[in-house]
């Protein structure tokens, strides 16, 4: 009986131990659903799907608030291009009625954009170049491919924001854990920002090329023309009349050279006349940058996307009577040529009633019973003759008014309007006038405003406010609870109970 | 033949009687056998009733009757076996005797009830823990799904609230106050404590991730084969169940074989459930007077002018209607249960086996439940040194949940989705709105199956070995499918999900007792477990089914299919030990250790260590204590002290994980790229943190047991006190991270508290007429200890976290009556304006006066500056009695509940009278029921109704408001109005959500049910083999007493966070006849 016991004993004390040894293993368990931080970026695989997953940043950020109106709320409405509709608190008469809780006075949600690029720009020059291809050459240029277009994503979003809010804190670094994440960071300047854009832009121009050699990324990826026009763009920008005109010149300089270089080397083109609505549809020859949305893809809106705002019937047969959304009459005003061709191609029904903007009108059915529907039209961020306009822009300030009528005149051409048969005089208005005609719900037409100064003169705004920066967006209350170094933009400071 | 005829006729009628005359046709097959008659006394010569004998290695055996009366077929060389819990068993030879008197011995060991403790199985008399206890027998026959619901009152420190009525549905169960810090708007934001069911441990948070129900786990469980519950209160019983400990243990004890003559028991119950009674809506010209009183008294010259069509319309078909379109949605209900066991064997050997069909078809329309459960327990010995017990148990929960947001939030219920009564609903409106109720298919089937096997090997009297392997799994799958009927855009669409769950759990425990001398008693246990744990998942849905009579995913086409699985797993290691020292049996110490170590903690944190100790003295034992030896059978005090955990849901929290992503405001369908291009990055919810851990809670607890005159009274009394460091919490990252919160150990919460419950037979129980009391009160007062960054208040959404204050706050308006008189309205020394609202309008005579929180003269009813803490939503005082009265064979009993100093914020109310203008028309625009399931707006922007602000009023139900004293224009000086004018027309400044306006007192005292029973007891029965016949009827929530100035329908169905939706599934009323017969 004893010495059964004892060999029960030893048995079991054994097995415990093998249990044990075996068992400190079971204990690293790792996920099966998702790459962890640690297990991505080997390949140049995973440099391309998180190249993607910047991208998705930049779209949901572009698109954010209801129905993914942001865009357009940030862009358009304050100049009032729709009448007052429904949705009250949207800014449409141009005071800015909404409240300080209001997700599109909150910038945090960039920081995602951020810190998506950050990583990657940390992380994709580590990847070994044979983990991209086994020829040393392609393999170099799909890396610097991937880190170009993420550098602009960076610059872009940051100019993004800069235009909304001027000043904030710039993130260079990526934070993928918690110890790393600051909770307090000072804002930089907003020339502090401005330049870490062109920082950024220097670094995409030396990775991107001009042109496409994948017809399917025409427009829809940076490549070095989405870089100048960017250039252009935050140039022009800081060169605006509310700025000390001293350093005006040399930003204006630097904006008129990158639209040279845009129109000259991109191998753009304007589209025919009677092709506008391909703009809209995406991928045109015009398209300088745009956000894809594509049903091939599944990447598209359903009924309640920002399109069917803009629509009723009969352009969607079952869907609403009237739009949510009525052009004003002060801006319907401005399309008073009947030889325009941007009538037609931009309207559905002008001058009669319920008037709608057909730019957003690639519309899918799912069923045929066209109950609901879809759209896939893609958002235009740069194209060609934005930059034209930009360019006419640039050197009326540069005082080479015939230079400007070349590119206005090319502009006004396309719409069949002919050339601008006005003075010099006012060669900037009508610069500002076809700005707001050509480029009208495409996310421009405020900042267009801001830029020509036009912001101080319109009967909604003041030269006022236009020098408080009243055009700046407030920052969300809840903001400030977490960054103690969060400030309120000038022109709401004294306005808004934080 | 006659016989025959009969019984065919039997079978076709109802099922009972077929049971009846089949069991009684088994007991005419066995053979006589000569009979032995006697009976059972105790150490005073009283009979014993309910002992039972058993012939030695046969499975012959009896029970005795009340008398202590027995009689059994046995045979001249057989022994009988003689049992009786707390007494010795007796071995009797029958030698030549016709007659046998057996008169029992106490058992020396003390062993009176036992109570489970870990993994041991200790008397009561001797435990040092805190344990609230009930026995299987409380809970027969009550005419619930789910066992929680009947726990409610009945234990102290156990705080259970039924915050839905759906049948099955989970409800919240906490023990010694809440420790759960919402992660949001959630609806089950309790610390739940963890469960063992035989010796299986299962904690709450997995059974719900891995389940595509809102169902309860434990309602997979006939409570017909429950023998004991036991609830671990404090850290010492806690302590060795370790890292999942800290929020409480629940043992749940099934019914085990019992050795004799072959027992068979059927339990059945049959009801109605009533609808609940709904909230009071004006209908017909009621409603239109209502309107009508609204526009005038507050309209304005135009709005009065252009008083809308549909209150004024004469001629307008529907005008008189008085329909309450609300009880379209409510049913009477049905409920019944079956429950079949038999139980028998040697005492080498026995078995249990039972089978159960609960049913329950639900109050609102398109609910039900179903339960299916086989369970089996076998019991084997193989020599003197071996016993195995085989568990088996089976159970399928069959549910068709209600649509919408689950049972909080029951979409269709909304008050203000129903229309008005004056609009007519044709057959399509009706379709619309019913669609999800009536025609979409949700059918949800959960499997689960627990085996397990026990293995004691004894290698001699002071040394032995247990070995336990369980295997648990679960299968649940969910099949819905929206017709194209039900939504204005008519899509259809189905979706299938399926959810797997197993864990397999091996623990190995050395034991070792021994006493030294007279005095000393030592025990040693030691043990070892391993527990690994795998959940899968696989989902596939689709839109456009292209015709109704397809109801599952097929012939859609691709791009309007989506589907994706997932797996994950877990393990755990633990080791653990327990030495208890008794001295002279009155003196005892049990010092535990656990340590755990869990996969879903990183390398760094991974073990933990959980200590406990507990001591207790006996004092009656004392020497001294003997003069009052006949009246006070026990007096104990017990200490004890320990340090639990808590584990995350979350299998992998440390890790920082990416995600596929795409979707963007606007899209629809699945988007997981861009440009073609598989998007990934990171998940912006989980960011990683190393030093994610267990929480810890550390608790003493002082109590003291008192048992008076031969047990007439008993007392238990404690105090504790329980800090639970290290909470996990969704602490927000920096603004600039993209990130917005991470799980983190970030909070300490106290509670602390005392409990109560005395066990009270207030008359004779030797006496014909007995009444029984079963008392309990608790009190915890929960604190907030310590927060992170500082100490920095936590705002989540409309609740607040402030140290030194109560969990889940609520973060308000601090509403201050009304302005009677222009007098009392502020004004701004610096301007010179009066108080007045976000848009510059001044507050008037008859407008809600509003705390100026933040003194600017301007009150916000929209952002939080204007907002402060207030309120307490967790209860100060929880209990409940249990009164029972025997007469002769009847029984009656009354068992109440009750919950005392709690604030619950009364939401439903608050949308009443905010005029909220959204809200459906007679066609169904608007009405949220055009979700899909996977929430997918339809139908919003198909066609577009618009109406003036008037019509808005006019077309929605108009509630009641009950007695509540409003100012109006038309009685300005009405100076006892309590609630501010309430005109349609200004929307939501006197009225805002979250106004401690809404806020009431939820003290409530509910009878939750009354039985009336009675127990056949006649030799009658008895000759026809059956032993034991009970008829019963019973009345379940009948009635609940409120406090006075509560508005709400019922203030228990509230969540952890005192909401009340005043939408959610209202408890039914049920009504029951049950029988129960044992051969």
């Amino acid at each position: 009986m004893k010495t059964l016991n004892y060999f029960y004993n030893t048995l079991i004390i054994a097995f415990a131990i093998l249990a044990l040894q075996g068992c400190t293993k079971l204990l690293d368990q790792k996920p099966y659903d998702y790459p962890t931080i640690n297990t991505f970026w080997q390949t140049g695989k995973d440099a391309e799907t998180g190249l993607a997953g910047c991208y998705v940043e930049l779209r949901s950020q572009l698109l954010n608030g209801d129905s993914g109106l942001a865009y357009f709320t940030y862009g358009d409405f304050p100049t009032r291009v729709f009448a007052s509709g429904a949705w009250g608190q949207y800014p449409f008469e141009g005071h800015f009625e909404y409240y300080t809780g209001d997700v599109l006075s909150d910038y945090s949600g960039f920081y995602k954009t951020i810190n998506a690029t950050n990583t990657l720009i940390e992380k994709v020059p580590s990847i070994p170049l044979n983990k991209f291809n086994a020829d040393i050459q392609t393999a170099t240029k799909e890396q610097n491919k991937i880190l170009g277009e993420a550098y602009f994503i960076r610059a872009y979003t940051y100019f993004y924001m800069a235009r909304l809010w001027g000043t904030f804190p710039l993130m260079l670094k990526s934070i993928s854990s918690a110890s790393e994440a600051v909770n307090d960071v000072p804002y930089s300047t907003n020339a502090q920002i401005l330049d870490q854009c062109m920082t950024d832009l220097t670094e995409a121009a030396k990775r991107l090329v001009w042109g496409y050699t994948a017809s399917n990324e025409q427009a829809v990826r940076a490549n070095l023309g989405s870089v100048y026009a960017l250039i252009a763009h935050i140039n022009m920008w800081r060169a605006r009349p509310n700025q000390p005109a001293s350093g005006a010149p040399a930003f204006i300089a630097k904006a008129e050279a990158a639209c040279d270089s845009v129109i000259n080397k991109g191998g753009y083109q304007l589209v025919d006349p009677t092709a506008y609505s391909s703009i809209f549809k995406g991928k045109s020859i015009e398209g300088i940058f745009e956000i894809e949305f594509s049903t091939a893809n599944n990447e598209y809106f359903g009924a309640d996307g920002f399109t069917s705002l803009f629509l009723a019937k009969p352009l969607i047969p079952n869907g609403r009577d009237v739009p949510i959304f009525n052009f004003s009459s002060d801006f319907l005003s401005l399309f008073n040529d009947p030889k325009d061709v941007r009538n037609s191609a931009f309207f559905y029904n002008l001058g009669g009633d319920n008037t709608m903007c057909n730019k957003y009108t690639s519309i899918s059915y799912p069923t045929a019973d066209q109950l609901t529907w879809r759209t896939d039209d893609n958002l235009i961020i740069f194209r060609l003759a934005d930059i034209m306009l930009l360019r006419a822009e640039a050197l009326t300030r540069l005082n080479r008014n015939a230079d400007a009528r070349i590119w206005l005149n090319i502009v006004r051409n396309r719409a069949g309007i002919g050339d601008y048969p006005g003075t010099d005089a006012n060669l900037a208005d009508e610069v500002y006038i076809q700005m707001q005609k050509e480029l009208f719900l495409e996310g421009h037409n405020l900042y267009d405003m801001v830029r020509t100064g036009k912001y101080a003169t319109n009967p909604y705004y003041s030269a006022q406010r236009y020098n408080d920066e009243g055009y700046y967006w407030p920052v969300n209350v809840n903001l400030f609870l977490r960054n103690k170094y969060t400030q309120q933009t000038p022109y709401w400071s004294s306005r808004i109970q934080n | 033949m006659n016989e025959m005829k009969r019984q065919k006729f039997y079978w076709k009628q109802i099922s009972l009687c077929l049971m009846l005359t089949f069991f009684f046709g088994l007991l005419q097959v066995q053979a006589q056998k000569p009979k032995v008659t006697g009976k059972v006394v105790d150490e005073s010569g009283k009979g014993m009733p309910g002992a039972t004998i058993v012939v030695e290695g046969t499975s012959v055996g009896t029970a005795t009757d009340n008398d202590g009366l027995f009689s059994i077929e046995a045979t001249t060389n057989n022994v009988l076996l003689i049992r009786y819990i707390s007494y010795t068993t007796q071995k009797v030879k029958i030698g030549g005797k016709k007659v046998i008197t057996v008169q029992m011995v106490p058992s020396a060991d003390l062993l009176q009830e036992t109570v489970v403790i870990g993994y041991q199985t200790v008397s009561k008399r001797s435990v040092s823990a805190s344990v609230a206890s009930i026995s299987g027998k409380d809970l027969a026959n009550i005419p619930t799904a789910s066992l929680d619901v009947m726990l409610q009152g009945r234990l102290s420190g156990v705080n259970i609230q039924n915050i839905s009525g759906e049948p099955g549905s989970r409800q919240s169960f906490t023990v010694r106050g809440n420790t759960a810090i919402s992660r949001g708007d959630e609806f089950y934001s309790t610390s739940d404590p963890l469960y063992v069911i035989d010796g299986v441990v299962s904690d709450y948070k997995t059974s719900t991730n891995f389940s595509t129900s809102n169902t309860s786990f434990i309602a997979g469980l006939s409570p017909s084969d429950i023998a004991s519950i036991d609830v671990l209160k404090d850290a010492s019983a806690a302590a060795i169940y370790g890292s999942r400990a800290a929020n409480g243990v629940v043992i749940i004890t099934t019914k085990r074989g019992q050795s004799g003559k072959t027992q068979i028991s059927y339990n059945a119950y049959y009801g109605y459930t009533q609808s609940p009674s709904l909230p009071v809506i004006y209908t017909g010209a009621a409603e239109r007077r209502g309107r009508m009183n609204q526009i005038y008294s507050a309209g304005n010259y135009f709005q009065v002018r252009d008083n809308p069509l549909i209150l004024t319309d004469s001629l307008n078909t529907a005008f008189n209607n008085n329909t309450n379109w609300m009880g379209m949605f409510y049913r009477t209900g049905m409920v019944q249960n079956h429950d079949l066991s038999m139980t028998g064997g040697t005492d080498k050997s026995n078995y249990r086996i039972s089978a159960g069909y609960y049913d329950e078809k639900g109050t609102v329309v398109g609910n039900g439940f179903k339960r299916y459960t086989i369970n089996s327990r076998l019991f084997n010995t193989i020599g003197s040194w071996m016993e195995v017990n085989t568990n088996f148990y089976y159970s399928n929960v069959k549910t068709n949940p209600v649509t919408g947001g689950g049972s909080r939030n029951i979409t269709t219920l909304n008050p203000s989705n129903i229309p008005s009564s004056l609009l007519y609903l044709s057959d399509a409106d009706k379709a619309t709105y019913m669609g999800l109720n009536t025609s979409m298919l949700d059918d949800n089937s959960q499997n689960s199956l627990t085996l397990s096997n026990n293995i004691l090997i004894k290698f001699n009297k002071k040394f032995n070995f247990r070995s336990n392997v369980s295997y648990v799994l679960n299968n649940s799958k969910r099949d819905q499918f929206v017709p194209s009927t039900t939504n204005t855009a008519q899509i259809a669409n189905a979706s299938s999900n399926s959810v797997n769950y197993n864990k397999i759990t091996a623990e190995n425990l050395f034991n070792y007792s021994d006493t030294y001398g007279k005095n000393h008693k030592l025990l040693v246990m030691l043990g070892q477990s391993v527990e690994t744990e795998n959940g899968s998942n696989t989902y596939l849905g689709g839109n456009y089914i292209p015709t109704d009579q397809i109801t599952t995913v097929n012939g859609v086409t691709a791009n309007n299919m989506s589907g994706n699985s997932s797996r994950s797993a877990a393990a755990m290691l633990s080791y653990f030990t327990q030495v208890t020292y008794m001295f002279k049996d009155r003196y005892n110490l049990s010092l535990s250790e656990r340590m755990d170590g869990s996969s879903r903690f990183g390398p760094a944190r991974r073990w933990g260590s959980f200590p406990s100790a507990s001591v207790n003295w006996i004092i009656s034992d004392e020497p001294f204590a003997k003069g009052v030896k006949n009246v006070v059978d026990l007096f104990k005090l017990r200490a004890s002290y320990g340090v639990n955990g808590s584990q995350p849901g979350d299998f992998y929290g440390y890790y920082n994980k990416y995600a596929v992503k795409g979707s963007f405001p606007g899209s629809s369908g699945v988007t997981n790229s861009y440009n073609g291009v598989t998007a990934i990055g990171p998940d912006w919810n989980g960011i990683a943190q190393d030093k994610l851990t267990w929480e810890e809670s550390r608790q003493w607890n002082l109590g003291m047991d008192v048992e008076l005159m031969k047990n007439r009274f008993n007392a238990s009394f404690d105090i504790y006190n329980r800090e639970t460091h290290g909470i996990r919490f969704d602490f927000p990252m920096p603004l600039t991270s993209g990130y917005g919160t991470y799980y983190t150990n970030a909070a300490s919460i106290r509670n602390a508290g005392a409990e109560f419950s005395i066990f009270a037979r207030l008359l004779n129980p030797e006496s014909k007429f007995r009444w029984n009391i079963n008392f309990n009160i608790s009190h915890n007062k929960n604190t907030i200890m310590e927060l992170p960054n500082g100490n920095q208040p936590i705002q989540v959404g409309d609740w607040v976290l402030v140290t030194g204050q109560p969990l889940n706050q609520y973060y308000m308006y601090n509403y201050q009556g009304v302005y009677h008189a222009a007098s009392e309205i502020p004004t701004n020394p610096l301007t010179g304006n009066p108080y007045s609202n976000l848009w510059g309008n001044a507050f008037h005579v008859g407008d809600a006066k509003y705390e100026d929180i933040v003194g600017d003269y301007s009150f916000d009813p929209w952002s939080y500056k204007d907002r402060k803490a207030m309120g307490d939503p967790n209860p100060k005082y929880t209990g409940g009695f249990v009164n029972d009265f025997f007469y002769k064979n009847w029984t009656f009993s009354i068992q109440c509940s009750y919950v005392l100093g709690r604030d619950i914020y009364n939401s439903s109310l608050a949308a009443s009278l905010s005029n909220d203008p959204s809200g459906a028309d007679e066609e169904g625009n608007g009405y949220s029921s055009n979700y899909t399931t996977s929430g997918t707006f339809l139908s919003q922007y198909t066609s577009g109704h618009f109406y003036g602000p008037e019509d808005y009023i006019a077309r929605r139900a108009l509630l009641s408001t009950g007695n509540v004293n409003i100012w109006s224009k038309n009685n300005p000086n009405n100076v006892n109005a309590t609630f501010p004018n309430n005109s349609p027309y200004a929307m939501q400044y006197n009225y805002p959500n979250f106004s401690s306006l809404f806020v009431e007192n939820g003290s409530y005292l509910k009878i939750n049910r009354i039985t009336l029973g009675y127990n056949f007891n006649s030799p009658a029965l008895t000759k026809i083999g059956i032993e034991r016949l009970r008829l019963s009827s019973s009345l379940e929530n009948v009635h609940v007493f409120k406090a006075k100035g509560c508005l709400v329908a019922d203030p228990e169905l509230v969540d952890a966070k005192g909401f009340y939706s005043g939408t959610g599934y209202a408890l039914a009323r049920k009504c029951t006849f049950s029988l129960e017969v044992t051969f």
